[in-house]
């Protein structure tokens, strides 16, 4: 896998995981749930070699995220 | 023998003032006519404007009795006697010298003559210094206490003395266009070719022309191989063809063919039939790789990003990324060693989520040329995909430049 596609898949995942944050602060648990699901289906899919490598990356995209959201 | 206030005055101090025949006021004086005559060139005659009908008078320095703070005093009454225009091949200091541009070989730079330095030496006026400074400048303009006070600011002079000075052409005054130059401590031909092309690029197109003429054909061709190719593209437009053939069949293979690959095709296929028979192959073989190479008309003024950064920044900078870019219709995501991670259209990333990062609206599968590409290779990139530009990549993915197709369309590939 090329990295662009990696940065992509953590980027997303963290877009998923930041949704299923926000609708379980709303008690939305089923959305949470399809949301968590997105996310952990975006992680899987990079590859386990980049997968470290893409976690501080991934980090750093739901820490903005989240603030955003707080906004 | 001539009285003045000042042993030393500049040119533009006296030039308009009142021209007396004795107690007859005839005209104005307009120039002063110099002569070279040993280190400074003497002042041979002054020039007098007269009313609207009556010629100008051509009065000889021996003649001058006086020269006041607002007059000039001649010293006879026969005003008929010196209506004639200035000899041939004379030098003019206001109508050849001042406002001119002038090569500096101190900095390899063209400066502009301000003013001229007059001295009074055993009755003779010679000119002894011509001065760069802007405070001569707007003197002249009349605006004296602003020149006073920035020669405070800036007290550094900036003058040189006209030993260092040398007319170009010799015949000054006839030259076609009225360009006047003056090399300073070298004659031209001393020049290295390298300081001589970056004197050529500061000067008009006529002055460089007129240096250019003046160079020997070694010196000339040695100079063509080091100005820009736009200069290279006008010197060889205007040289006789045989004549810039001849230039370009003293270059080396390599230099030929980099002069060459900078004209248009079909100058360049004409003179390369006037060169060598046995170099010219070998030149057309060089030219031809020069001018695949997709390297020269990539850019490096791109907008690149890292991943993590949001649309909503981007769409909010975008005036101020794009504004010395040029390339601007995509954002190229890198990381931080800038390896290529994906590029997003500038219309996707204004319909994307404000809050969205770059990494997630990114194209990640980048249509992208290689290093060594060519410029066939992009045409035919161009026209597969429909991009308006395309990044090149290094081997290890890292982006170099990006080739926009406006740049490369409607320029046909020597090789196909």
């Amino acid at each position: 896998m090329k990295p662009g596609k990696a940065y992509k898949l953590a980027a997303l995942a963290s877009a998923h995981r930041a949704k299923a944050i926000q609708l379980l602060d709303m008690g939305d648990g089923a959305g949470a749930k399809r949301e968590d699901v997105a996310y952990l289906d975006c992680l899987g899919q990079i590859p386990s070699m980049l997968r470290h490598q893409m976690a501080s990356f991934f980090e750093d995209c739901l820490r903005i995220k989240l603030e955003l959201m707080r906004r | 023998m001539v009285a003045v206030l000042e042993r030393e005055f500049f040119v533009s101090e006296i030039l308009g003032r009142k021209v007396f025949f004795r107690k007859e006021r005839i005209g104005r004086l307009t120039d002063v006519v110099i002569v070279e005559t040993g280190a400074f060139p003497e002042v041979s005659n002054f020039i007098v404007d007269r009313p609207f009908g009556y010629p100008s008078l051509l009065i000889p320095w021996s003649k001058i009795a006086l020269i006041s703070a607002t007059e000039i005093i001649v010293d006879d009454s026969d005003v008929a006697t010196y209506q004639a225009a200035p000899p041939e091949g004379s030098i003019l200091l206001k109508d050849h010298v001042l406002d001119k541009k002038i090569l500096d070989m101190d900095d390899h730079e063209v400066e502009i003559v301000y003013d001229v330095k007059l001295v009074l030496q055993n009755d003779k006026l010679y000119a002894s210094e011509v001065d760069f400074s802007h405070n001569r400048l707007l003197r002249r303009l009349g605006l004296k206490k602003l020149a006073n006070w920035l020669a405070e600011q800036n007290p550094g002079e900036r003058s040189v003395s006209w030993i260092y000075v040398q007319p170009l052409p010799e015949k000054i005054g006839a030259f076609t266009g009225n360009v006047k130059l003056n090399v300073l401590k070298e004659n031209i031909g001393d020049i290295h070719p390298v300081d001589l092309a970056d004197i050529l690029e500061e000067l008009d197109q006529q002055q460089r022309l007129a240096v250019f003429h003046q160079l020997e054909p070694e010196h000339a061709s040695d100079t063509l191989e080091e100005v820009e190719p736009r200069v290279q593209r006008e010197l060889i437009e205007a040289l006789d063809t045989k004549k810039a053939a001849d230039l370009i069949d003293r270059m080396s293979h390599a230099q030929a063919a980099d002069v060459l690959a900078a004209l248009p095709a079909d100058k360049a296929d004409e003179l390369l039939h006037l060169i060598d028979p046995e170099t010219a192959p070998k030149v057309q073989q060089l030219i031809d790789q020069h001018d695949e190479h997709i390297g020269l008309y990539a850019s490096d003024k791109f907008i690149k990003l890292p991943p993590i950064t949001i649309a909503r920044s981007v769409i909010d900078d975008y005036r101020h990324m794009a504004r010395d870019k040029d390339v601007v219709m995509y954002v190229y995501v890198v990381d931080a060693d800038g390896l290529l991670l994906g590029v997003v259209d500038i219309r996707e990333l204004i319909v994307a989520g404000r809050d969205q990062t770059l990494a997630e609206i990114m194209a990640e599968n980048v249509i992208s040329l290689r290093e060594d590409a060519t410029l066939k290779d992009a045409l035919d990139m161009f026209e597969r995909y429909s991009f308006r530009a395309l990044p090149i990549l290094d081997q290890d993915e890292h982006i170099v430049g990006v080739v926009s197709f406006k740049d490369v369309r409607g320029i046909t590939p020597r090789l196909n």
